[in-house]
């Protein structure tokens, strides 16, 4: 078995609501998989799935080649777990709970080393209950690496954290990375995926709609590089649609912006905007970021409405959890 | 091998509460006052086992308590803050984190009573004297037992359910149903299948019955710990005289079955402290966190 992860015609629905619609996901071991979507997509169900934290309605889940219901425990004696919504124990120092999981995990790791890693090694005896959010985040990526995992789960590992937090967390996936272990990062914020990820999977109101590599994925939505030129007098932008390779053209506070699908298309449209006898001022050009791309596949409405929605439910993604509460 | 480690997790974490503390204190100053009334009043009979005896009243209505207190939050606590799914990243199984509760839970309420029970101890000895140190471990064994069985059916609850509310309404319940009110209920059942109140002399299905609570359980154990009637219940409806007579006696003489042996209590403590846990278990094991 190859793959650290195998996903076939996942279900899960919650009383009537329906989580995650015939998810099929095969992750390569070794592989950096950014799992991307707005809040309340089903990223945190798909993970809680993985972990047995829930059981699928249909479908099969093989991780690390071991069944997910039946087979968790030895799951999770090889994966790393930051999952969404976990709470540390208030009373137990940051070293308790590094402890802890390498007691439970049967590990030898050296809690100090692994404290240090996570830079909370100046906080560890002080109980967990007197953290900050970035310092719980931190310790919660300190416990996951413990057992040196085979594969790491992490589930919004970015939130809370601060941009010192961020590079370590990014530090962390590229060291494990580079070790063998695959990582499944579950984000909602595109520049965390992209900074680290091999592929990158975009999931939202619980369909997968496309896998692929970051540059894949640019290609594939027609995602072109940008160009601003700016120029006097201004060319019009009708003339200039014209050159090959060009998507659209239209002008901007005072600029022309013009969508290309290749770096040789810059050059013909500059060369173009030059022969329309204006003088070339400035230009610049901006690489289409994942965002755009994420607006283009799940459309840009769908995003702002399940971010306002999570600011009022605390974990958007098992909203409906609490059926017979 | 993980059941000891949640265990002792959990024991620290509990340890650490306030709230632990503060049940201990409450109930080392019952024992003790309940130790000393009598040589506080001046009772003319006071003596160590009238003084033991008084401190089986307090046992009966502050153990189960302090137990449900320690217990019901046990599970579903740490499920509704997310502990669990920290917990549940490791390699652990429900079953051994449910086990690992109960152990725990148990040694912290183990501990509290054995904290006064000493204390009470010490404060019985200075005033009363000699007693037999043998006869008071069993009474405080007994009183051990007792919190196991609350402490296994508080936890099973709090594993059942998935809310900290439904886990207090139905510990509550169950307090009032088998610390207050037992006794009502199985006069109930006496009066609808005789259509008459219980009185000194019952059959014995009906002494088992009673037996069948936590509390009665426990006080025939105290009985047989201490050699000695305990008077120690709550909201009778049978006439005093039979709280204070022997099996036999209340089976109107012959043969009292197994079923109203001292061990018999002892296994329906046992049962007690196992058979919820189990139920917790079995509708925590497939549930989604």
């Amino acid at each position: 078995m190859d793959d650290a992860i195998s996903i076939q015609s996942l279900r899960k629905e919650y009383g009537d609501t329906v989580a995650i619609d015939g998810l099929d996901l095969s992750i390569p071991s070794g592989e950096v998989f950014g799992f991307l979507g707005p809040n309340g997509a089903g990223k945190s169900t798909t993970i809680d799935v993985m972990l047995n934290y829930v059981r699928p309605t249909a479908g099969a889940v093989t991780i690390l080649g071991y069944d997910a219901v039946d087979e968790s425990k030895a799951i999770r004696r090889r994966v790393g777990v930051l999952s969404d919504g976990y709470a540390l124990y208030d009373r137990l120092t940051g070293r308790e709970h590094v402890e802890l999981a390498i007691e439970l995990k049967g590990a030898d790791d050296d809690p100090d080393r692994l404290l240090r890693r996570v830079g909370m090694a100046d906080a560890a005896d002080r109980p967990a209950g007197g953290y900050s959010k970035g310092m719980s985040q931190r310790l919660g990526l300190g416990v996951a690496l413990v057992g040196s995992p085979d594969l790491l789960v992490f589930d919004e590992p970015a939130s809370g954290l601060d941009p010192n937090g961020v590079r370590t967390l990014r530090e962390i996936v590229r060291e494990e990375a580079d070790s063998g272990t695959t990582v499944f990062f579950s984000s909602h914020d595109l520049d965390q995926v992209e900074a680290v990820c091999d592929r990158v999977g975009i999931l939202n109101r619980g369909e997968l709609l496309a896998v692929d590599t970051v540059d894949g994925l640019r290609e594939r939505l027609g995602a072109a590089t940008r160009l601003c030129v700016d120029a006097v007098p201004l060319p019009d932008a009708d003339r200039l649609s014209n050159v090959e390779g060009v998507g659209s053209v239209a002008a901007e506070d005072g600029r022309l912006v013009a969508d290309c699908t290749d770096g040789e298309t810059k050059f013909r449209l500059l060369s173009a905007v030059r022969e329309s006898g204006a003088t070339l001022v400035d230009f610049e050009t901006e690489t289409a970021s994942l965002e755009d791309l994420f607006a283009a596949s799940v459309g840009g409405s769908d995003i702002e409405d399940s971010a306002a929605r999570s600011d009022v439910n605390a974990r958007p993604d098992d909203g409906p959890v609490e059926v017979d509460a | 091998m993980s059941v000891i480690g949640l265990a002792r997790k959990d024991v620290l974490d509990i340890s650490r509460s306030r709230m632990v503390w503060g049940l201990t204190g409450v109930f080392t100053l019952f024992s003790v006052l309940g130790v000393s009334l009598f040589a506080l009043l001046g009772v003319e009979e006071a003596s160590a086992i009238r003084a033991a005896e008084a401190i089986a009243f307090p046992s009966i209505l502050l153990v189960p308590l302090a137990a449900i207190v320690v217990g019901y939050m046990a599970v579903v606590g740490e499920r509704r803050s997310g502990n669990l799914r920290l917990l549940l990243g490791f390699p652990v199984s429900r079953g051994a984190v449910v086990a690992g509760k109960v152990v725990a839970r148990t040694v912290v309420v183990a501990g509290s009573i054995a904290v006064a029970f000493a204390v009470a101890g010490g404060v019985g000895f200075a005033l009363y004297g000699g007693f037999s140190v043998l006869r008071y471990a069993g009474f405080a064994l007994a009183t051990v037992g007792l919190g196991v069985a609350f402490v296994g059916l508080a936890v099973g609850i709090s594993a059942s359910v998935r809310s900290r509310g439904k886990a207090l309404a139905l510990a509550v319940g169950a307090y009032f149903l088998l610390v207050l009110f037992w006794q009502l209920i199985a006069g109930g059942a006496y009066y609808a299948v005789t259509g008459t109140v219980p009185g000194v002399e019952v059959p014995a299905w009906y002494l088992v019955l009673e037996r069948l609570s936590p509390s009665m359980a426990y006080q025939v154990l105290v009985e047989s710990a201490l050699g000695a009637p305990v008077q120690a219940s709550i909201f009778s409806i049978r006439p005093p005289d039979a709280m204070t007579a022997t099996a036999a006696e209340q089976l109107g003489g012959g043969p009292v079955p197994v079923s109203l042996s001292t061990s018999a209590s002892a296994l329906v403590l046992a049962l007690w402290s196992v058979v919820p846990a189990a139920v917790g278990y079995w509708r925590f094991r497939a549930s989604d966190l």
